[in-house]
């Protein structure tokens, strides 16, 4: 499965152009307006992000800022793409956060090893688990199903992002004891009752955690959902 | 408190212009030979690789392999710097896992800027953080002090891990509630209470926090 990247550019030549030779390594969802991508955004999930810099009504900064502020946001890098090299436009673009700047001239094999080394990395280092409409933000330690953030514990946080790791395998009961509670011995109907609890508050998902009576838990796709 | 960033390079004076351009920022670890590579990670932690592409005892694409092969290496992003722009240089240094390319001839403000940018896109999404003898890990939602497991509640893990990973800047106690709530209708009283709760839970580290003015700072304790 090819990564999903977003590019952003006003210029209809250039976003067919470049968005033609992108294709063989990615796949490519390509926009001609800021507002455009925007409206989509909350429905979508990138590896990495192109903006031209210079575009009417929202230019590349400025779009820039409203993506990383944006709640779906999940932290893949962004890259600005423009024939505006002047030192200030470079250095805004840096100082912005943006992992790269692509000059415009770049040829289009170093253009896609750029675009990679940085997805690799931020693959890496992703601090986001996405599983269909549940996020998981490991840095503000909050869950979401559909964007609305779900009022959990400490321990069921701990509960669904053990669950979440180990998917498709099943979580043995003394693991998940050790990694949730940190002592040798929890009452079966504790646990129980703990993802119990939290089925409830992920029923928007079509996902549960199944209880495997003395055995442990999993994550499985509801049957009737 | 800045940055630790090691820097590998054969030439002495580059090592030097290097240090002295990115002070302000960084704590720059100069290694003038590359098969001492082992004994640095061994020494430090850094947040940054920059590495020469030409060296005489090892390339730094052969350097990289290496680094990234050890066992102590933290995965923290590497960036080659080289005289040398041509495109197999270049190609064969982001293939290889560099996530920048800086030619020695890109203006000093810019060098400062890449640098600084890559560090904060590599510890916003970091999700193990260590500082002297605490390990945070936000994966697993671990917390060692010396190795022992920290009993620490939700909110305490979302405090302690925005003020490690904002490190060495400090936050205003607005930002952090900002982090670490996601609005702003908190007192900003409130975070000297929950630092206070965790203080005694975290007691053996050799770091502390503490609040002044309005900034949460770390420091260092006296070893005595």
């Amino acid at each position: 499965m090819k990564p999903e990247i977003a590019y952003i550019d006003d210029n209809k030549f250039n976003l067919d152009c470049f968005s033609a030779f992108l294709e063989s390594d990615f796949k490519v969802h390509a926009f001609l307006e800021g507002h455009l991508f925007l409206e989509s955004f909350s429905s979508s999930s990138y590896t990495a992000i192109i903006l031209d810099i210079h575009m009417p009504f929202i230019d590349g900064f400025a779009l820039y800022e409203k993506i990383i502020a944006h709640s779906h946001y999940n932290g893949c890098p962004i890259f600005f793409f423009s024939s505006d090299d002047s030192d200030q436009t470079r250095i805004k673009s840096f100082d912005l956060g943006a992992v790269d700047f692509l000059n415009r001239t770049i040829r289009p094999e170093e253009m896609v090893i750029r675009l990679n080394s940085r997805i690799k990395f931020f693959q890496m280092h992703r601090n986001i688990i996405e599983f269909t409409k549940l996020r998981l933000n490991l840095t503000l330690l909050k869950a979401y199903v559909d964007g609305t953030e779900l009022p959990l514990t400490f321990i069921e946080i701990k509960i669904l992002c053990l669950v979440l790791r180990n998917y498709p395998d099943v979580v043995l009961k003394d693991q998940l004891v050790e990694e949730v509670w940190r002592t040798e011995h929890v009452m079966d109907a504790t646990i129980y009752t703990h993802v119990s609890n939290l089925n409830n508050k992920l029923h928007g998902w079509d996902y549960e955690i199944n209880g495997l009576k003395t055995k442990g838990v999993q994550l499985m796709k509801k049957e009737n959902p | 408190m800045k940055w630790t960033l090691i820097y590998f390079d054969d030439q002495i004076q580059n090592i030097e212009s290097m240090k002295e351009l990115l002070c302000e920022k960084f704590d720059v670890i100069g290694i003038q030979s590359a098969t001492e590579y082992s004994a640095a990670l061994e020494q430090f932690n850094p947040h940054l690789l920059l590495l020469d592409v030409h060296m005489p005892d090892m390339d730094g694409h052969t350097l990289y392999k290496k680094i990234s092969e050890h066992q102590l290496y933290n995965g923290c992003p590497v960036v080659f710097i080289s005289g040398d722009q041509s495109d197999e240089n270049k190609i064969k240094s982001y293939s290889g896992g560099g996530i920048d390319f800086l030619a020695r001839d890109i203006k000093a403000e810019e060098i400062i800027i890449r640098l600084v940018n890559k560090v904060k896109f590599y510890v916003q999404r970091s999700t193990s953080l260590v500082l002297g003898n605490l390990e945070v890990d936000v994966k697993t939602m671990k917390s060692l002090v010396g190795g022992k497991n920290v009993d620490l509640t939700l909110l305490e893990l979302r405090l302690l891990s925005n003020i490690l990973r904002a490190y060495p800047q400090n936050l205003t106690r607005q930002e952090l509630i900002h982090k670490a709530w996601g609005h702003d209708s908190v007192k900003v009283g409130t975070i000297n209470t929950h630092l206070t709760n965790l203080k005694p839970k975290i007691e053996n580290w050799d770091h502390y926090i503490k609040v002044r003015d309005e900034l949460i700072l770390i420091q260092k304790k006296d070893s005595t």
